[in-house]
């Protein structure tokens, strides 16, 4: 029994290890009035540091459990769209492929290294009056 | 400045005097400092009457914070973490580029030199050449917050190292880095201005 | 001396923290070198020059300076005045407050979003490529304490 309970747990473990929750936030950040959307938690006061905007309003947030090489497609405001992919990694890290892309045009092809638990943003592309601020983490 | 003038009451003293209810001895407290706040707050935000409300604003703030003040530290460290924040979250709000948050593309501009002369050491001196203390102006204003509030202490403020970062609440190392990077940018605008 | 070991003292004398040995042999170094000799001038002139600046705005204010103690003085009692306000009508107002915000958030918070906010553990993050057809893109980096960022410039909007 204990020999099963065990190998049940390695077996959850490695399951964990080959699988990465990508989360993924659309901010709208503007200088439209003067609030920041409380369901920033705690980077609201990051984000007030890090840009000259005013505003900052969640439009929407996805979430996605992928597989290490299983790819998943994430709608953003606008017509664009980002499709993520969890990618082989040491440890407790975590590589994401990442193509954001405005329709047919491909606005950014990006690889980055990150720890469970870890953020990246990636702002810029215009959005109404402000741009878009993708706040981008991974378990 | 060790918090006394002349004749003075120490720092200590005047504050437990307004604590005690004596807003006269905070006008004191206040007359010896604004000068070199508004000289911080001037090179953190750029422009004088935001610098103006910046120094008022903080010295309010600290008026209602002083409670909070520990006897024994410097009053003028803990005010001058209260002023740079105000400056920092002043400088934010004028939003001086929407589009994109932090651009530094400019400094490799070309700034056309009009001629070779000497740097400028007075304010006189950039009365005469306006265009330099423009550029000059907009050398600090594209530094980032943090780095602009570490070379306006230090060489403005006159600030030590181990000062500054109490001030900021980042260590020595941050601090000098900091101020590595941002007597470069500084440095190259005053080199290529000058070189014809 | 080299350039490169000289340049390096610059930067430290410009920081007073240069022993008097090494600021001898760098004087020494910088009488033969013109490149060095003016780097280290420019350096020099940095702290003048922003005091200059800021000394320009400081003469243009100086009036309003001078008043400093009255704007002080008159945002005190504005805040007194605030604070002096009766204590029942906060507490009510609290409550209402409450109430509103409790209503709103059930009527009208999106669905997508009811999740827990961002609690990030960490902003180590590390770019290995950053490609793009038609925009430029920069790298931003303001430190331990701060996500990294990618930010996208669109071609047509630089």
């Amino acid at each position: 029994m204990l020999l099963l309970l065990s190998l049940l747990a390695v077996v959850r473990t490695a399951e964990a290890a080959d699988t990465v929750t990508v989360d993924v936030g659309a901010v709208y950040a503007s200088n439209e009035g003067a609030s920041i959307d409380p369901a920033l938690g705690t980077i609201r006061g990051k984000l007030r540091s890090m840009f000259n905007y005013t505003s900052y309003r969640m439009l929407d947030r996805k979430r996605l459990t992928l597989s290490v090489g299983e790819t998943g497609e994430f709608e953003l405001p606008g017509r664009r769209s980002m499709r993520a992919t969890p990618l082989r990694a040491r440890g407790g890290k975590v590589r994401l492929s990442i193509r954001i892309s405005d329709g047919p045009r491909n606005l950014l092809t990006t690889t980055l290294g990150l720890r469970r638990g870890g953020m990246v943003l990636v702002g810029g592309p215009t959005h109404q009056a402000g741009v878009l601020i993708l706040i981008i983490s991974a378990e | 400045m060790n918090g006394r003038e002349k004749g003075g009451d120490p720092d200590d003293a005047l504050i437990r005097a307004t604590l005690a209810g004596d807003d006269g001895a905070f006008g004191e407290l206040m007359e010896r400092y604004k000068g070199r706040a508004f000289a911080v707050a001037v090179g953190i935000v750029g422009d004088g009457d935001a610098a103006l409300d910046v120094v008022q604003d903080s010295f309010i703030k600290a008026y209602y914070k002083l409670k909070e003040f520990r006897f024994g530290s410097n009053f003028y460290t803990w005010f001058y973490r209260l002023l740079v924040n105000q400056a920092i979250d002043r400088w934010r709000k004028v939003a001086r580029s929407a589009e994109v948050p932090f651009d530094e593309s400019w400094l490799s501009g070309d700034a056309s030199p009009p001629g070779a002369f000497a740097y400028p050491r007075t304010p006189e001196d950039f009365a005469r050449d306006r265009e330099l203390g423009d550029v000059l102006q907009r050398a600090v204003d594209s530094l980032p917050e943090y780095h602009r509030a570490v070379i306006v202490l230090r060489e403005v403020d006159g600030m030590a190292y181990d000062e500054i970062a109490k001030v900021l609440g980042c260590s020595v190392g941050t601090v000098m880095s900091r101020l590595h990077y941002a007597r470069g940018k500084l440095k190259e605008i005053l080199k290529s201005h000058r070189e014809g | 001396m080299d350039c490169r070991a000289a340049l390096m003292n610059i930067e430290a004398k410009a920081d007073g923290l240069l022993p008097r040995e090494a600021e001898a042999k760098l004087a020494g170094h910088l009488a033969g070198c013109a490149a060095c000799a003016a780097e280290d001038a420019a350096i020099l002139a940095t702290g003048p020059a922003l005091r200059a600046l800021t000394g320009i705005r400081a003469m243009e204010k100086a009036p309003a300076l001078d008043a400093m103690w009255t704007r002080v003085r008159a945002g005190i009692e504005e805040s007194r005045e605030a604070r002096r306000r009766p204590s029942w009508i906060a507490r009510w107002a609290w409550v209402c407050a409450a109430v509103a915000l409790a209503v709103v958030a059930l009527l009208f918070y999106p669905a997508g979003t009811d999740r827990p906010p961002f609690h990030p553990s960490s902003f180590d993050v590390a770019v290995e490529e950053v490609e793009s057809e038609v925009a430029t893109v920069a790298l931003v980096d303001k430190g331990e304490d701060l996500p990294r960022v990618i930010w996208i410039i669109e071609d047509a909007k630089t």
